[in-house]
């Protein structure tokens, strides 16, 4: 079965444009505009888009606090509408970083209180607590009062929050916005673990393109309300751009050889000098890397040319995001659809 | 069942059990405000008698323990909104309305219970022992009266998350359920269609009932009143309730501040 599995949703919004006093000229928004896709059990899935692109629309859809115009979706086969309260047993959830608790309260006794507000009663309650607690590295400050966790802890309790029920989908809302790089870290491993050793499936969006290539085993990109593509980085890579770089760095003797060397290739080569070594980089299809990498290589040591380091540099996640995000661009710079 | 209305009553006297033991200042404010409404009474009818400043403190609880639901009900979901708590007890298992109803009703048993302790000393030197029993009575009017306000703050509150302001609705609604109830002037002061409505409200029969304290006289009529106030408390508490869990629907289809 499906964790999670997404059938053309669709919600817009109507909001006043405010004319004057009292005059308002209503507007309608289309937030998510026949949104469909699926997840797999002990998947991480990325929704990554702009912002203002549906993303929270979506999540808030899923996690059953809105309701969609049309279209369905059941997370571990039940219905987000007709089935909320079952579809709630099963999800864990986390909208903010920084907010969602009180604040003179302590880590422990926010947890206590959400997990009793989720059923949870007795020693199940007090284990489960204490699991979650440890789970997300925060044993040692369950007792500091939310006020005084860092923006790092308070990720974590959210988190923690989230799996009180134990969960089979968690629904993560950029869990990683405005930490540093170190917090962010641990909270992207804490995420990917969860779902390798703790089978989560886990529905994450960002914006930040560096975690959904870290984290993610697949990637939906979401612009405007749609879906522009859904693969795994590597898939999504190779969908819009087919051009990788070969970058090698030589040593010895290179000046003057590395073109007449490499001129037998049909490559086309750029060769800078670097102190005492030299760097090659060499456009490539990302259908050839491996065959063209050997024949730089032994063309080089024919040459007589060490090799002191081979890196390939592909498409970036971003490259993919602006090329599909600018397909979507009429000549005209409308949006078509 | 996972997620019952015992778990939310036993998860809100957590939270303000956890609350009160960090909050010593709002503990003390709680048990000052029944002073504070005393004074303010004593100030407006100007007797000073024993027999007087008793019947003020019984009214003071009856004002503490009734309207003060209002504002609270309302001011713990505008407060839970604010800190975004809101977005997570309502992915509770169970009607948004209930959670904030239920995880609210021990904080307002516990202040309850603590108003009438901080007036005990007041009236058992006024009056001995009676005074203490007229004073399990005014709590428990005001236990029976809160119930229908209670109802109303939820619903005040609810519209003022489909409203996305931060109206101060209750700044309105208050006088004029004061006025209707006979709070201010008797009923019978009222043109004939609003003594009708005066009827229906469940605050006529509670400010009655502490009409009749406050004198000591016709302390007989008290039960009629108690059984009146519970009729008419409990048709408007399910009419307010029912009312919340409409616009309750209608946050979820439009996207309120959920």
């Amino acid at each position: 079965m499906l964790a999670v599995e997404v059938i053309e949703l669709r919600k817009s919004y109507v909001t006043c444009r405010r004319r004057g006093l009292l005059r308002c000229e209503k507007q309608v928004v289309e937030a998510l505009r026949g949104v469909s896709f699926t997840a797999r059990r002990g998947e991480v899935l990325g929704i990554l888009g702009p912002n203002g692109a549906g993303k929270s629309t979506l999540v808030k859809i899923l996690a059953t606090l809105l309701l969609p115009d049309s279209g369905t979706a059941r997370i571990v086969g039940y219905d987000i509408v007709s089935e909320r309260e079952e579809v709630r047993k099963h999800i864990g959830v986390m909208l903010s970083v920084e907010r969602g608790f009180f604040l003179r309260l302590t880590g422990r006794e926010n947890l206590k209180y959400f997990g009793m507000l989720y059923g949870l009663s007795g020693s199940q309650l007090e284990r489960r607590v204490e699991e979650v607690l440890r789970a997300v590295g925060l044993a040692r400050h369950a007792d500091k009062l939310y006020e005084e966790l860092s923006l790092g802890m308070k990720a974590r309790l959210g988190i923690a929050r989230a799996l009180l029920t134990d969960p089979d989908v968690l629904i993560l809302d950029e869990p990683t916005l405005g930490l540093d790089p170190v917090s962010a870290r641990r909270v992207r491993s804490l995420i990917r673990d969860l779902a390798v050793s703790g089978g989560k499936t886990v529905l994450l969006t960002t914006h930040n393109m560096h975690e959904a290539e870290s984290i993610c085993d697949r990637v939906a990109i979401l612009d405007e309300g749609r879906i522009l593509a859904i693969d795994t980085v590597e898939e999504l890579k190779r969908k819009v751009s087919d051009t990788a770089f070969l970058e090698i760095r030589v040593a010895g003797d290179y000046s003057g050889k590395l073109a007449a060397v490499l001129r037998g290739l049909d490559l086309h080569v750029t060769a800078r000098s670097d102190g005492s070594a030299g760097r090659l980089s060499i456009p490539v299809s990302v259908h050839s890397i491996e065959e063209t990498l050997e024949a730089v290589l032994h063309t080089l040591r024919q040459a007589g040319l060490k090799v002191r380091g081979v890196s390939v540099r592909e498409p970036s996640l971003e490259d993919v995001f602006v090329k599909l995000a600018s397909r979507e661009v009429s000549p005209h710079g409308r949006r078509e659809g | 069942m996972a997620g019952g209305r015992v778990d939310l009553v036993r998860a809100g006297f957590h939270l303000w059990v956890s609350m009160y033991r960090r909050s010593k200042a709002a503990l003390l404010v709680t048990l000052l405000r029944t002073y504070l409404v005393l004074l303010f009474l004593a100030a407006l009818s100007g007797g000073t008698s024993r027999h007087s400043l008793a019947a003020q403190a019984l009214v003071s609880l009856l004002i503490t323990t009734t309207i003060d639901s209002m504002w609270d009900m309302a001011g713990s979901l505008l407060t839970q909104r604010l800190t975004g708590v809101l977005t997570y007890a309502a992915l509770a298992p169970r009607r948004l309305s209930e959670v904030v109803l239920l995880t609210y009703v021990p904080r307002y048993l516990a202040e309850a219970a603590l108003k009438a302790l901080s007036l005990a000393p007041v009236l058992i030197a006024l009056d001995g022992l009676d005074g203490l029993v007229l004073l399990g009575v005014a709590l428990a009017l005001g236990l029976l009266g809160a119930l229908p306000l209670a109802g109303i703050g939820l619903l005040v509150a609810m519209l003022t998350l489909l409203t996305r302001e931060e109206a101060p609705w209750l700044d309105w609604l208050i006088p004029i359920l004061l006025i209707l109830s006979g709070a201010l002037y008797p009923v019978t002061a009222l043109p004939g269609v609003l003594r009708l409505v005066a009827l229906l409200l469940p605050t006529t029969y509670l400010f009655q009932a502490a009409d009749l304290l406050a004198s000591g006289s016709e302390l007989g009529r008290l039960p009629a009143l108690f059984a009146s106030l519970a009729a008419t408390g409990t048709a408007a508490g399910a009419v307010a309730f029912s009312a919340a869990g409409r616009i309750e629907a209608h946050l979820y289809e439009k996207g309120g501040q959920l």
